[in-house]
């Protein structure tokens, strides 16, 4: 009889340790009939990197699971409503270029695709302000709900923006008192395998002793102690194709406790990369990301400054920048033998489209929902996580590369390169291909759960003016039904903008009142 | 709009007001808050449900006189109070508490509709002590703000326990058009009956049994506010 998998070791905390914990425990329960018992190891010397302060719609299902309430996460992790995100100065460079890549589909979008009817008719205003009514609730400061709303429930589909370090101890703090992880403060300091199968047996610690578990989720971040330094799992380098690899980060409080809170992150293209911008309810994260290969630090560094200044910020003298190495790329292998990377220990690629935290979650999901019953059904399961993932990444990787591969920009050496068709994945440029004839749809696609949607694609190729085949002609019955919808989104937008309250009104009414469950 | 001054004998010496029961002005709005110590009474004529106060969030109990915008289906004629009941949230006007430097002063709002000059009864009188009108306002008003903070525990046990769920009243028109009411909330009987033995010592001691008995109870009276709707519009129904 095969060995049962009943001891799940996470070794590194984080939100990477702490997500991957709290889904796995709150699915498999004591006294459930797949309980399995889990033990996360976090080092006290370690400090999180804290990086991933924006998060997918995901997160709402992901916390709701663990029996989180929205109000206590959105009052402890200095949370804020993202409702998706605005590119700037991407396509043109200009100061007035900008499009939304928001979080609600396309209006009709569930019968039929509406993009080509935009296309041929509606060219002048932006594909997402007239199909999506979630532009003008960005550009207006609104926040996607109402107080009355119930908590994890959306007027205009939303995700968040956190402080990633709070949201680890809260999370740690979840873990612990609701669902039973046995907790272990130490650093480790070896991994031991079997001989002869080479799977991992326990983990050494400084003080707690050896580990022992039949399942080890690595969440070390850069470090990569087990699927790296113990397994040796090659690291596919991905600067060809993406050759940001430098990020500066800063936190900027606000002139004000009455300035408006950004519900989307602002993300504007720089001379070898790209800012962004996240308002949180206390202060803005802001960061540059940039090419090493393009920009030294000292210019990039006055980008973020001019930056700063252009957006309100007078005074720069005496801000903290935090400068971070990125090593855009992921693992060859995520699962190998009873040990599975999770968080920066799989990989880790500029945070464009908020993709590290979303790529946490799903991993945490398949490991939870996949459960191996024991060591043979793991071998199976580790296999079809390699698939998945290895797609997951890819699909990632593709969606990035659109945002560049799409600019008009050429202004510096960095856009001349990275715009160029030399270092774009035959994958893209095939779908790019076909998307001169038809827009953007679900068959482009293998899997049912797609990182992103066809809709994303589309909000992006539109927004930077990319142009599909229009047709001839349409049939009246077409014309009534995009009018149609072309009508419902301007109804929206005049509803929504009438009724919702701004992002920082909301806010603060939950911290005074919170959300009702129902 | 409003308009709230903590109340004196001089400046207020010859106001007058009128008795709520004698005034259709006294509710603009379709629905309005009612307290525990009302639901027994209330719960013979009317259904309770529970809604979120829009500002807040926050639930309170609400008796609904309509369902339209400021439909109001008991003011027959648009005259006088078909219900015999005044809830206190009603017959406490044109009065309140206010909290102003810590210290809680009785107001009243000049612009309410009940204040006048020519009809109702003083509330001074001539030497400038307060009259019957007065003092029964003030023990109204008194009432109004104890059964405000009843009610706050209340609904914060309930909240607690999961107690409440979402209704959605839907009924058809003979000509196909529909009405559908939603935001308002009732108990949940399931959850309810699947309490422990200790959350139901926790709502006896409080007394918070016979509430919750009292708003189930209500819930009867359901048919009868549909069928005042559909008797305004004229229209048969099928439910």
């Amino acid at each position: 009889m095969s060995k049962l998998c009943k001891d799940i070791v996470i070794v590194g905390g984080g939100s990477a340790g702490w997500i991957t914990a709290g889904v796995i425990a709150s699915k498999h329960k004591k006294g459930s009939s797949s309980h399995v018992n889990v033990t996360l190891i976090e080092s006290p010397d370690i400090k999180p990197i804290g990086v991933g302060e924006g998060t997918w719609p995901t997160m709402r299902n992901t916390l709701r699971k663990m029996g989180i309430s929205e109000t206590e996460f959105m009052r402890e992790c200095d949370v804020s409503f993202k409702q998706g995100a605005k590119f700037a100065q991407w396509v043109t460079g200009k100061k007035d270029d900008f499009y939304y890549h928001p979080l609600v589909l396309p209006e009709g979008f569930s019968k039929s695709d509406l993009s080509q009817y935009w296309s041929s008719n509606m060219r002048s205003q932006s594909f997402s302000k007239s199909l999506c009514f979630q532009e003008d609730i960005c550009e207006n400061n609104l926040a996607p709900k109402a107080i009355t709303t119930p908590e994890y429930i959306a007027v205009a589909n939303y995700a968040y923006h956190l402080n990633s370090s709070k949201f680890s101890a809260f999370l740690k703090k979840h873990c612990i008192e609701k669902l039973g992880i046995t907790f272990i403060s130490d650093n480790v300091t070896g991994v031991n395998s079997d001989r002869k199968s080479d799977d991992i047996l326990s983990v050494t610690t400084e003080s707690s002793g050896n580990i022992s578990g039949d399942l080890f989720v690595d969440c070390t971040g850069f470090s990569s102690l087990i699927i790296d330094k113990h397994y040796k799992v090659p690291f596919i380098d991905k600067n060809e194709i993406l050759p940001i690899d430098r990020a500066i980060a800063v936190q900027i409080p606000y002139a004000d406790e009455d300035e408006n809170i950004a519900s989307h992150t602002i993300s504007t293209a720089q001379s070898a990369g790209w800012v962004w911008d996240i308002g949180l309810p206390n202060r803005r994260g802001i960061g540059h990301v940039y090419s090493s290969k393009y920009n030294d630090e000292e210019t990039a560094t006055k980008e973020l400054i001019d930056y700063l200044k252009a957006t309100g910020t007078a005074n720069t003298d005496n801000l903290t920048f935090r400068h971070i190495n990125i090593r855009p790329g992921h693992r060859e292998k995520f699962w190998v033998n009873n040990c599975v990377a999770v968080g920066l220990s799989a990989g880790f690629l500029e945070p464009l489209e908020a993709s590290a935290l979303v790529l946490i979650e799903l991993s945490a999901a398949m490991i939870s929902e996949q459960m191996p019953k024991n060591r043979e059904a793991m071998t199976i399961i580790a296999k079809r996580f390699n698939n998945l993932f290895a797609y997951r990444w890819a699909r990632i990787i593709d969606f990035l590369k659109l945002h560049y591969v799409l600019s008009k920009r050429r202004d510096t050496s960095f856009w001349c390169d990275v715009t160029s068709a030399d270092n774009t994945p035959e994958s893209l440029k095939e779908l790019l291909a076909l998307w001169k004839f038809q827009p953007p749809w679900i068959y482009d696609f293998d899997h049912a759960e797609e990182v992103f949607p066809a809709a994303s694609y589309q909000y992006v190729l539109y927004g930077m003016g990319f142009e599909t085949a229009k047709p001839e002609a349409f049939s009246q019955e077409e014309v009534m039904f995009a009018e149609q919808q072309l009508n419902n989104n301007k109804k929206n937008i005049t509803k929504l903008i009438h009724n919702l309250p701004t992002n920082r009104e909301l806010i603060n009414k939950v911290k005074q009142y919170g959300f009702q469950k129902v | 709009m409003s308009n709230i001054s903590v109340i004196n004998n001089k400046e207020h010496h010859l106001i007058k007001v009128i008795e709520p029961k004698n005034s259709s002005a006294v509710i603009c709005k379709n629905n309005v808050v009612v307290y525990p110590v009302e639901y027994q009474y209330l719960a013979q004529f009317q259904p309770i449900f529970f809604t979120k106060d829009t500002s807040t969030g926050q639930f309170k109990s609400i008796v609904i006189y309509g369902f339209e915008k400021d439909e109001n289906l008991y003011l027959q004629h648009n005259s006088f109070w078909e219900p015999l009941y005044l809830p206190l949230e009603l017959i406490k006007q044109p009065f309140s508490y206010a909290s102003i430097n810590n210290q809680t002063s009785l107001c009243i709002d000049l612009d309410n509709p009940l204040v006048s000059k020519n009809e109702g009864n003083r509330i001074f009188d001539k030497q400038g002590e307060q009259t019957k009108t007065l003092s029964r306002a003030i023990s109204i008003v008194n009432e109004h703000k104890n059964q405000q903070a009843l009610l706050e525990d209340f609904v914060n046990v309930i909240v607690s326990l999961d107690l409440l769920e979402p209704c959605v009243i839907t009924a058809e028109y003979a000509d196909k058009t529909s009405l559908k009411v939603n935001g308002l909330y009732i108990i949940n009987r399931e959850r309810l009956a699947s309490l422990t033995d200790q959350q139901y010592a926790e709502l006896d001691a409080k007394q918070y049994n016979k509430l919750l008995k009292t708003l189930l109870d209500s819930e009867q009276q359901l048919s009868v506010l549909v069928e005042k709707k559909i008797n305004a519009n004229d229209k048969l129904a099928v439910k």
